[in-house]
């Protein structure tokens, strides 16, 4: 019965995990086409054609989680050690999401870059132990000039 | 390929700005290398399995976010930052990254 | 210095394996392991209890015996006689058995680890001559001598260790003991113990012609459950056993040289009237 339920629980998680992080995917890469004029760059340094006016703090922030399926392919791969293929796609989602986020409250402000850019990561939920959830907050934060 | 962590590379120009480049991986040890630590806990010291697997990911994620900066068609990244995150038990996430630029 | 605009390379930081490709691979060869530590940890138990002392056995032994698995089954004076008989004849006559009766409408008969051989009611109904008694008595027997239930029993416990250690939820926590009751040996083993049975009814009785009926009630029974209305609940006990037919072959095979035409001993059983009231056994069917 138990076995059942997890075969279930498995192939829910993989198919709606499959299906929800194709279409996240594609709204990142058209939203980061979007906004590819909006230099941004982890170093201080600013454009010295432009005159600056202006600047603010920006920040983008994301909580995304991995399916079951991937999950339990997690746990397996730990068992065997090496790379931990189904948890690199969840973070390369939930960066780009992040940054994408301050992109957009930078853009909506009217910054034309954003400097000094951090990106930080934290795992959240219940972290001690085998109940690790795999719940990821990803938040990056810059300065926007204009 | 040239990677510096400060703003720019000493004794060269930057005459190109491409951008955020990136690269990130997450390694898990085998069991016995969990089981292992698990027991160096209890003496403390080092623990060789799992600085080893920090460091390989670490040179895994600096070679991804160089791939990124190559096919940008940079030269060197400047201002590179790593951040460490433990995403599950016994795995460790490593992210690097930087600005990718052209340099003379 | 100027600002070049250009998308990077996003393949860079994406796997390139197939996650399910991946997931079933680790999947099948984690449960390749579990089932080759398993099969090797009760090949080591078999090992092990089959290299005891007698005196560390005996111990062992004693320390499980202080727990009556059985405490419903009912005592039989007139068999307990016909089992010490036997007993003594086989190789081990220091064995002490108890002989049991269970009121359950179930053909079958186990040896357990406190020295109980219990009989259900339905196989000794079905028995037609002493002959057939001593035979399942002495197969039973034969279980005992070749420690057989010591070492289901520790397989029993490694099969709860294995859960603790996956931390599987819905564990029958009491399984290695009560798990006797359906306890399953493997087919050499209930070949060891046919040849022992059939060695101390030849002892006893100087032929082994008396046996052959049995298991030709044991096939009808067989069949009558595959084709009727209980199945499943004697399959385990013929799927772990060989088909009855060949049982009886091998034995014959084996007897051949020494075989003599004999005749049945009658056994009087009315006194299983008196311990399972019939009654009891037909609302049970």
């Amino acid at each position: 019965m138990d076995l059942i339920i997890f075969m279930i629980l498995v192939g829910v998680g993989f198919a709606t995990g499959t299906i929800i992080e194709r279409k996240h995917f594609q709204s990142i890469r058209l939203r980061e086409r979007r906004h590819l004029n909006l230099v941004t760059t982890s170093t201080k340094i600013t454009d010295p054609e432009k005159n600056i006016s202006d600047a603010i703090l920006v920040s983008g922030s994301v909580v995304v989680s991995v399916d079951y399926f991937k999950r339990v392919l997690a746990a397996l791969i730990n068992i065997t050690g090496g790379r931990v293929a189904p948890y690199e796609t969840l973070l390369d989602r939930g960066r780009r999401e992040a940054i994408l986020r301050m992109k957009e409250s930078a853009h909506a402000w009217g910054a034309h870059s954003i400097v000094n850019m951090r990106v930080q990561t934290s795992t959240i939920g219940n972290q001690n132990g085998k109940n690790s959830l795999g719940m990821v907050e990803v938040i990056a934060y810059g300065t926007a000039v204009k | 390929m040239i990677i510096t962590n400060i703003d720019s590379v000493p004794g060269k120009t930057i005459t190109e700005h491409f951008g955020l480049v990136s690269g990130n991986t997450i390694r898990a040890k085998h069991i016995g290398r969990d089981i292992m630590a698990g027991f160096k806990n209890i003496f403390g010291g080092e623990l060789k399995g799992y600085t080893e697997l920090l460091e390989e990911s670490r040179q895994e994620a600096l070679s991804r976010m160089i791939a990124q900066a190559q096919s940008v068609g940079a030269n060197a990244v400047i201002n590179v930052r790593f951040s460490t995150s433990a995403i599950a038990q016994g795995a460790a996430e490593l992210y690097a990254y930087g600005t990718a630029v052209k340099v003379s | 210095m100027k600002n070049t605009i250009k998308e990077v390379d996003e393949s860079v930081n994406l796997p390139k394996v197939s996650l399910l490709g991946q997931f079933f691979t680790l999947m099948i060869g984690l449960l390749v392991v579990i089932g080759a530590v398993y099969f090797a940890l009760g090949w080591a138990v078999n090992v092990v209890v089959d290299h005891l002392s007698h005196e560390t056995y005996a111990k062992l032994q004693q320390r499980v015996s202080q727990h009556e698995f059985l405490p419903v089954a009912k005592k039989m004076q007139q068999l307990q006689d016909l089992l010490d008989e036997l007993v003594a004849l086989s190789p081990n006559p220091d064995l002490k058995l108890k002989f049991r009766v269970l009121c359950e409408p179930q053909f079958n008969a186990v040896a357990l680890p406190d020295g109980s051989v219990v009989f259900f009611e339905k196989l000794l109904r079905s028995i037609h001559s002493e002959n057939e008694l001593a035979m399942v008595m002495g197969h039973e027997i034969g279980h005992y001598i070749s420690r057989d239930h010591m070492k289901v029993m520790g397989r029993g416990i490694l099969l709860v260790l294995f859960s603790m250690l996956f931390q599987m939820e819905d564990v029958d926590w009491v399984g290695p003991s009560t798990s006797m009751y359906h306890a399953k040996y493997s087919q050499h083993q209930e070949t060891l113990a046919d040849e022992m049975g059939a060695n101390l009814v030849h002892k006893k009785y100087g032929h082994i012609s008396g046996i052959e009926s049995f298991f030709r009630t044991m096939e009808t029974i067989d069949m009558d459950e595959h084709g009727h209305k209980h199945p499943g609940k004697f399959v385990s006990w013929f799927s772990t056993h060989p088909h009855p037919q060949d049982r009886w072959k091998h034995l014959k095979q084996q007897w051949k040289k020494t075989e003599g035409e004999g005749k049945e001993t009658f056994l009087d059983l009315s006194e299983i009237d008196l311990l399972c009231p019939p009654k009891a056994s037909s609302q049970a069917h």
